[in-house]
């Protein structure tokens, strides 16, 4: 079983690497790279628009505007026949990016790739927008305070942007100026697959566009906002749940300790031989979602966390519980048979990644070379260093890898027993239900 | 002309490129039904065994057939694995059945079937075991419910449909303080018997091994009495149109479930008819699609879901919340407007084409996922019915008679029984 891992693992990268070493730029008035990743069969093609994304608002506006264009009716087909046309037609649009990019991929099977680039020219060229389709992918879009759910992914949503912008918030920009920006033709393209001839899709999709009118602007180095230490809580007499989150956002020094804390966090929370499962659900029988968090937002830079929703009168315990995983992981407590499955998971995840979610790639591309390809091979260090973890490294990387427990930020939401006294001793924040995370992670960032 | 493109396609899909035959295994013992799918492109097997009933069967408590689940895995796996916990459950209730599957690659066959044939045996774990598992139980309830409030509003409408609280109308936060082990014992003693219970066997395997392993772990099972399912007795009240109007802090926007009740008439071969009622499902809901949320903007989301029970009875439910500046009342009218339009609506050759065409995509879309194969191959064999490919359901498709699709479609737009729940969000 291992070794035909391992023997899937080796084609991956040299399917990925030696395509891309043999992809260079070509002559153009833009670069376009060519990856090799995905799954036979088929093919995407990822439109990237450099961006200084000032707030999160803006880009929010930005996603919510493509989406509109894209589900909306234009000229050649209405919005009910544009639906069927992607259902038919096995077509996905995918919209991705950072504080730099903006991504809108589209991923077809090699039968129908053509039409399906076609159809996304015709609707993004398409100058109308539909106002109604506006307010309802807006609404669909608005942040939902966390405080207000309870949900992990809430959670991770507001974390994700407090890193990148700061929070949720920002002066949303007009329309006007937000749609001349995805009027203009992307700044570069990206296309994935192992075998379609891609032949003109650059030239159609770039002639969708009309010619650029402003001047490209240098994209600016992005500086993250760190999260703070300390306790975040939010009292809801009323729940019968209570929520836990232990997060932290890293940037690494290097792609080792990066994939190591990412086989750290899989065995710590991921699926059912996880310390997470093991103990609080199946133990502790305390609850039926506990798992880790470990998202890449950037170059080396990554939101990670534990959490669970637990019964609200324990929620202490599973505090404690949870801390205590996270303790023995970082004191390099782990077990071999653990750490191994968990880095044949982060191995079986990377894999994933490559060969069905073609905007993961293009975001660990840009990440890498943001404005263009190099003028040699493309290295994807993370790659290379996932692959290369030897599983007896992990103990000793343990704590490089691993933030100490007390630069950690914990979130509690729900009900029970309000934080004991020496909780609240340190960096606390009270929040309000319905407020946003932001007020509290400026109160403790300061 | 518009449609150039997409017409190009409908002929360039007819056969997804995995083709797989379900074959009947003929020595079964006391089992209701076993079937073979050899898909010799997976180095995989997986083993599907489906208890031919589930939360509708559960009479006054419900939750016991999740509950129940639970144990029978839990216990499975201390006979086999010799811990408990040791893994995930791989196992699933749904209103009509409760599926236990489990998977490996080739050579772990008999390890894989007798982890099948083990969640036939009563549970044998302690006392405390069994009832800290009720606590796992609660918290995936509770989780759910809360996660998904849509949950909990269709069973509202469910509900005052049936006039009930069981059978259709589940009510598992209600009951969740009634469940105890004897109620899953007694659950297991009439559910988990042979006869009452199909065995899918799919992957890379011969059918003759298949069968030859089916005999080896399935042999001794005996045939006993078939479990009649009493909840397709249980018909709302005609001419029934219920609303209840309620506020709530336990969702984010205003929101509306609604259900009805319709049925085919004269059903004779529902295994055939399941492509028309695919194809009919996909026109319905794309007429009221059209005129609720993709062009009249009534909705600000739509979601809908039909069944089709092996009686002929049809289940339809509609999640939606309203668009902004429509109040609940409008949004309801909207809904039950665009069904009766349906009744002199004129349903083109051109328009059968188009959800058949998509309905094959969707088989093609299988292709890459070995989890929508086996939800596929459960998604019939839950009514007991045998088992359909995706390539076979591909050609059924292709086959449905369009005069079947137009009677879904007539039934599904007559005046029948309906009960929608208007939530206001607090």
């Amino acid at each position: 079983m291992k070794l035909s891992l391992l023997t899937v693992l080796s084609v991956v990268v040299s399917l990925i690497l030696g395509t891309t070493h043999s992809a260079t730029a070509q002559q153009s008035s833009y670069p376009i790279t060519i990856l090799s990743g995905l799954d036979r069969g088929q093919a995407s093609v990822s439109l990237v628009w450099n961006i200084n994304f000032e707030n999160a608002a803006q880009e929010r506006a930005l996603h919510v505007l493509l989406l509109t264009k894209l589900n909306a009716g234009s000229p050649a087909l209405d919005a009910s026949e544009s639906q069927d046309f992607r259902t038919i037609n096995s077509a996905e649009f995918l919209i991705g990016g950072s504080p730099n990019h903006l991504v809108l991929t589209l991923l077809a099977p090699h039968e129908t790739f053509d039409q399906v680039v076609d159809h996304a020219a015709e609707k993004l060229a398409n100058k109308e927008i539909d106002p109604k389709w506006l307010k309802r992918i807006a609404r669909n879009f608005r942040p939902i305070p966390s405080s207000k759910v309870r949900r992990p992914e809430n959670v991770e949503a507001e974390l994700t942007n407090y890193i990148l912008f700061g929070g949720d918030g920002g002066a949303t920009p007009p329309l006007t100026d937000v749609h001349q920006i995805i009027l203009q033709a992307p700044d570069q393209i990206i296309l994935n697959s192992q075998e379609y001839s891609f032949g003109d899709v650059p030239t159609r999709l770039k002639d969708a566009f009309g010619p650029p009118t402003t001047e490209n602007q240098a994209l600016q180095p992005h500086q993250p906002n760190p999260l703070p230490a300390g306790l975040i809580y939010v009292s809801d007499p009323e729940a019968s749940e209570t929520l836990v989150f232990l997060a932290n956002s890293q940037e690494f020094s290097t792609d080792t300790n990066q994939a190591a804390a990412d086989v750290l966090y899989k065995y710590m929370g991921y699926g059912p031989g996880s310390e997470m499962f093991r103990i609080v659900r199946q133990e502790q029988r305390a609850s039926y979602d506990p798992r880790s968090h470990f998202t890449q937002l950037g170059n080396r830079l990554v939101l990670s966390g534990l959490s669970a929703t637990t019964e609200a009168e324990i929620w202490q315990d599973t505090h404690q519980v949870i801390e205590q995983i996270y303790r023995d992981a970082r004191n390099g407590k782990s077990t071999a048979e653990g750490l191994e499955n968990s880095k044949n998971s982060m191995l079986n995840a990377l894999i994933g990644n490559l060969r069905r979610e073609p905007n993961w790639l293009a975001a660990r591309y840009l990440e890498q070379y943001p404005e263009r390809p190099p003028e040699g091979a493309i290295q994807l260090g993370l790659l290379g260093a996932s692959f290369d973890l030897e599983v007896e490294q992990l103990n000793q990387l343990a704590p490089e890898a691993l933030k100490p427990i007390d630069q950690m930020l914990t979130i509690v939401m729900g009900g029970g027993t309000e934080p004991p006294a020496e909780l609240r001793n340190g960096n606390f924040c009270q929040l309000e239900i319905g407020q946003p995370l932001s007020v509290c992670l400026d109160q403790l960032s300061d | 002309m518009k449609f150039t493109a997409l017409f190009a396609f409908l002929g360039m899909i007819s056969h997804p490129a995995l083709s797989q035959e379900v074959i009947e295994l003929e020595d079964i013992a006391g089992l209701h039904s076993a079937y073979v799918i050899p898909i010799h492109e997976r180095n995989r097997v997986d083993v599907q065994v489906i208890i031919l009933s589930g939360t509708y069967d559960e009479g006054e408590v419900s939750g016991i057939a999740h509950y129940t689940e639970h144990l029978a895995a839990l216990s499975a796996d201390k006979a086999v694995l010799q811990q408990p916990r040791q893994r995930d459950l791989n196992a699933s209730t749904s209103p009509i059945s409760i599926v236990h599957t489990n998977s490996g690659t080739p050579d772990e066959i008999d390890k894989i079937m007798s982890l099948s044939r083990a969640v036939l045996d009563t549970p044998e774990l302690t006392v405390p075991f069994q009832l800290s598992e009720i606590d796992i139980v609660k918290r995936e309830v509770f989780y759910k419910e809360r996660v998904a409030p849509i949950r909990w509003l269709r069973r509202r409408s469910l509900q005052n449909l049936y006039g009930a609280t069981s059978g259709r109308a589940e009510d598992p936060i209600g009951d969740i303080e009634q469940i105890t082990i004897e109620g899953a014992l007694d659950f297991h003693a009439q559910h988990y018997t042979a006869s009452n219970t199909m065995i899918i066997i799919s992957g890379d395997i011969d059918p003759s091994l298949a069968q030859q392993k089916l005999s080896e772990y399935f042999g001794d099972t005996e045939t006993t009495r078939q479990v009649p399912d009493t909840w397709l007795d249980l018909h709302p009240t005609p001419g029934l149109h219920h609303v209840e109007k309620i506020t709530s802090d336990r969702l984010l926007d205003d929101s509306i479930s609604f259900s009805k009740f319709f049925e085919f008439p004269n059903p004779e071969d529902v295994l055939s008819m399941q492509a028309s009622f695919f194809i009919a499902s996909d026109i319905y809901n794309s007429h009221l699609n059209r005129a609720l949320y993709l062009e009249g903007f009534i909705a600000q989301n739509f979601s809908q879901g039909s069944y089709l029970a092996v009686d002929g009875d049809l289940e339809y439910n509609a999640f939606l919340v309203p668009f902004e500046g429509v109040s609940l009342e409008e949004a309801l009218a909207g809904l039950e407007t665009a069904i009766a339009n349906l009744q002199d609506a004129t349903i083109t050759s051109d328009e059968i084409a188009i959800a058949r065409a998509k309905n094959v995509a969707y088989t093609k879309s299988l292709e890459n996922s070995p989890r929508a194969y086996l939800d596929f191959f459960q998604n019939l064999g839950s009514d007991g019915l045998p088992p359909v490919s995706p390539s076979q359901f591909s050609q059924m498709i292709k086959d449905a008679p369009d005069s079947e699709v137009l009677r879904f479609i007539e039934a599904f737009a007559s005046n029948s029984p309906t009960a929608a729940v208007l939530a206001k969000a607090n």
